[in-house]
């Protein structure tokens, strides 16, 4: 079995400036390690995804704060982004049937289900119509989204996801 | 009408609109926590421009390190403003950069190409600090 490193690893709030902080901590490390441009590149542009996706659709606790929990491993070749963040118990199946959708898709689908939703969906605040979903799906590795849902109570559930790069 | 001259944050891009070059660039970052608010300016500054200005020609280049989705649907926004003005018989044309070996950013290049008929140029640069 190949040994795995830790990277990097958050567990807080989750907002753009702590996000804006992660993705400069995560380039001086890559770099650090020799990695290409465009390797640090997709992780960034990943953790973008993966991070906006939380604070925007995650639940909110009593303090108006989406805590969350990021980590990013090396094994081999490969980087793995892992990250939890709370659901409403009634978004569960909508989600997965979802993420489902987009894992049964190959390369070439995802890009063209992609361009039609961007080209005909609407524009929210937060982004939306799936968009972000589809894009992490886009640009991982075997464009495949690894996910599980644990109950946390009758109404919250988390929400796992990870992807390889 | 003015020039729209916004400097770079880290996570939103410096954006130059000159109406008497016709050169608009966007370049470095784009995942702002609310892209309606970033973007609607520019939106309406460059409707605005494609209202008053004609037989101006224009050239958009896009240089982008990353972005996120929400904005992905303002560069298509931005697109289709052009689009209508290249349709009006003027000159436009649009230059996409990616770095070398960033696959991602490329083919994005290439879906947004396919969605308009305004010469699309789609550039590879070099990273100078690289290594």
């Amino acid at each position: 079995m190949l040994a795995c490193e830790i990277i990097y690893k958050y567990k807080g709030e989750m907002n753009n400036a702590i996000l804006t902080n992660i993705i400069a901590a995560m380039e001086k490390k890559m770099k650090e390690k020799g990695e290409k441009i465009a390797l640090i590149k997709k992780i960034n542009n990943l953790l973008i995804e993966c991070c906006q996706n939380v604070f925007h659709h995650s639940l909110k606790n009593q303090n108006d704060s989406t805590p969350s929990c990021l980590i990013v491993t090396a094994s081999g070749e490969d980087y793995y982004i892992t990250i939890r963040n709370l659901v409403k118990a009634e978004e569960v199946p909508k989600l997965k049937s979802y993420i489902d959708k987009v894992n049964g898709m190959d390369r070439e689908e995802l890009r063209q289900f992609y361009k039609g939703v961007l080209t005909n969906g609407l524009i929210s605040e937060k982004g939306g119509g799936g968009l972000g979903i589809l894009n992490i799906a886009k640009k991982a590795k075997n464009n495949k989204i690894l996910y599980n849902f644990e109950p946390k109570s009758e109404q919250e559930y988390y929400f796992n996801m990870s992807i390889a790069v | 009408m003015n020039p729209l001259i916004i400097e770079a944050t880290d996570e939103t891009p410096r954006v130059k609109l000159d109406p008497e070059s016709g050169i608009f660039e966007f370049t470095g970052n784009s995942y702002p926590e609310n892209s309606v608010k970033f973007y609607t300016p520019i939106i309406n500054w460059l409707k605005e421009f494609t209202q008053t200005y004609n037989k101006k020609n224009i050239s958009i280049e896009f240089n982008f390190d990353y972005f996120n989705t929400s904005s992905a649907k303002f560069i298509l926004e931005i697109l289709r403003i052009i689009q209508d003005y290249y349709d009006k018989g003027n000159e436009c044309v649009v230059r996409w950069y990616y770095l070398e070996d960033d696959t991602d950013m490329y083919e994005q290049g290439e879906d947004y190409q396919s969605t308009t008929t305004v010469p699309f140029q789609i550039i590879e640069r070099i990273d100078a600090s690289a290594n």
